[in-house]
């Protein structure tokens, strides 16, 4: 790879969106496998890139690109690990949606961010939309170390020791990574509330 | 494992002494599912669509959720008698709707450049073709000037409307049933069957053409139909093109480019081909055609998880 980079006149990002492979076409062997991948993970994938903050609109190509890149990596994808591999892939994949699409969020940071303005109507219900517009914003608002951990926890149900094995992750860094990433989204969430009712107060 | 004991740690979602307004919010994700249809458009773009008859959407994760399912119903009734209301502008700027990509590379006659003559008659030339944006670039292709058939094999040749927003005429998808017996096998010869002949528009501005060519309309590229080889064809000359162009074999990297364009005319990896041609023009200090190329990239992908490498690529361009 480095030899690669140094033939460009530019210095480019070391690590490239394609990644060469060795083979040149897939086994009919190799596509099965993508398409059983697919097949148990691809709803997996998808929630994963929108939670992880791919907007809407670009989740599907988001998602695709996840199974590309599995694609690729076929034969060093380990036998049991498909699931894994993919919530890296669309760990990345994700973060470099967010940075493409130029959305503004804050560095990650323990201090509470300034969270959007949320203006209350008192009596009105929490809308769907709304509120997971909102949930993006406040995942997003995570540091990047803790946002997988509080995903695959709160959002997918998977077990503590699940997450270790998924991320490859000491089973104390999961447990103080959620701590943290919990922590502060209750902090997120008690701010926005206490907005709604100093709001509902003066009308 | 030691240390993760999850019965001491309730969910938030499980957890009735916390934030309704926390719980209803996660469980807004729960309703947040991906649609049928975007589950097929995806597996047909990977070439696999022939596993959804295995059982669309009834993945091995459905029974894991259940039961956070059941609580996310009555989680989000419970927000609704909280009564709650947040008010507020939308938390995410409107970006503009990206069309959809079987759009965006639709029809050859968007491509503008299947009908030109100048292809037409040279059809071993090692040039690369890049493939034509949609939307215009702003910044002027220096390679849609003037008909060039003898492109140089160092300039990327934009179709003649490429930038004039021709009628874009969506591709007509095989159905999943049809596509894996109609796939080829990676490397194989494209397919001949002869796709519907598609003559590009006439130029908004007369081009000073010499003679008019007799009438030699040629087909568009016959591309492999989607199925289990698709993919991997497609996987295999982007590949070749990014391996080629880090060997620093840029002849070969073109026509590995050439050829996937020829061979896939709504590919799914055009993004991923678009990106290895620009690589390869900043390897070849063809800054300009690099810098068009890229802007147009960002414009007709501005959600591609490619997009930001894009950018970084452009950003170290010379000024």
């Amino acid at each position: 790879m480095v030899s690669e980079i140094k033939r460009f006149p530019l210095a480019l990002p070391a690590r490239p969106v394609v990644e060469p492979v060795a083979t040149s076409a897939r086994s009919a062997r190799s596509m099965d496998r993508l398409s059983t991948m697919f097949h148990h993970h691809h709803d997996f994938v998808w929630r994963s890139v929108r939670r992880l903050g791919v907007s809407p609109e670009a989740v599907d190509d988001a998602t695709q690109e996840v199974f590309v890149v599995a694609s690729r990596k076929l034969d060093a994808i380990e036998a049991g690990k498909e699931k894994a591999f993919l919530f890296g892939a669309a760990v990345r994949v994700a973060s470099d949606s967010r940075r493409a699409r130029g959305r503004r969020r804050h560095a990650p940071s323990e201090d509470l961010p300034e969270l959007v303005d949320a203006t209350p109507a008192a009596g009105e219900l929490v809308d769907q939309k709304r509120a997971r517009e909102l949930l993006d914003e406040l995942v997003g608002q995570l540091p990047e170390d803790t946002r997988p951990v509080f995903v695959l926890f709160e959002l997918e149900g998977m077990t503590m020791a699940e997450i270790a094995s998924c991320l490859d992750l000491p089973a104390g860094t999961v447990a103080s990574r959620l701590r943290r990433a919990r922590e502060l989204f209750a902090a997120h969430v008690a701010r926005l509330e206490a907005r709604s009712t100093q709001h509902a107060r003066h009308g | 494992m030691p240390g993760m004991d999850d019965h001491e740690l309730t969910r938030l979602i499980d957890d009735p002494g916390g934030s309704a307004l926390g719980r209803s919010l996660i469980a807004s994700a729960h309703a947040d599912v991906p649609s049928p249809d975007g589950r097929a458009r995806v597996a047909r773009r990977l070439g696999i669509a022939a596993v959804l008859a295995l059982g669309a959407g009834a993945g091995s994760e459905a029974g894991a959720l259940a039961a956070v399912w059941k609580l996310a119903a009555v989680v989000v009734a419970l927000g609704g008698v909280v009564g709650l209301a947040i008010w507020q502008a939308p938390v995410s700027e409107p970006a503009p709707v990206a069309p959809p990509r079987a759009l965006v590379h639709a029809a050859p006659l968007a491509r503008g450049g299947h009908g030109d003559a100048s292809e037409t008659t040279t059809p071993t030339t090692p040039s690369v073709v890049a493939r034509p944006s949609v939307v215009a670039p702003p910044v002027p292709s220096p390679s849609r000037a003037a008909p060039q058939p003898p492109a140089s094999p160092r300039t990327p040749t934009r179709g003649p409307r490429a930038g004039a927003s021709p009628p874009v005429v969506a591709q007509a998808v095989p159905g999943d049933e049809a596509v894996a017996a109609a796939a080829p096998a990676p490397g194989q010869a494209p397919p001949t069957a002869a796709a519907p002949e598609v003559r590009a528009p006439e130029p908004a501005v007369p081009e000073p053409v010499a003679p008019p060519a007799p009438e030699v309309v040629t087909p568009p590229p016959a591309e492999i139909a989607a199925g289990p080889g698709r993919l991997a064809a497609e996987v295999a000359l982007v590949d070749r093109a990014r391996t080629s162009l880090g060997a620093g074999d840029y002849p070969a990297a073109k026509a590995a480019l050439a050829e996937y364009h020829q061979r896939f005319a709504s590919g799914d990896l055009d993004a991923e081909a678009d990106v290895v041609m620009i690589e390869l023009l900043i390897a070849e200090h063809e800054i300009g055609a690099a810098r068009t190329l890229g802007t147009g990239f960002l414009a007709r992908f501005p959600r591609s998880p490619l997009a930001q490498r894009v950018h970084s690529l452009l950003e170290r361009l010379p000024k």
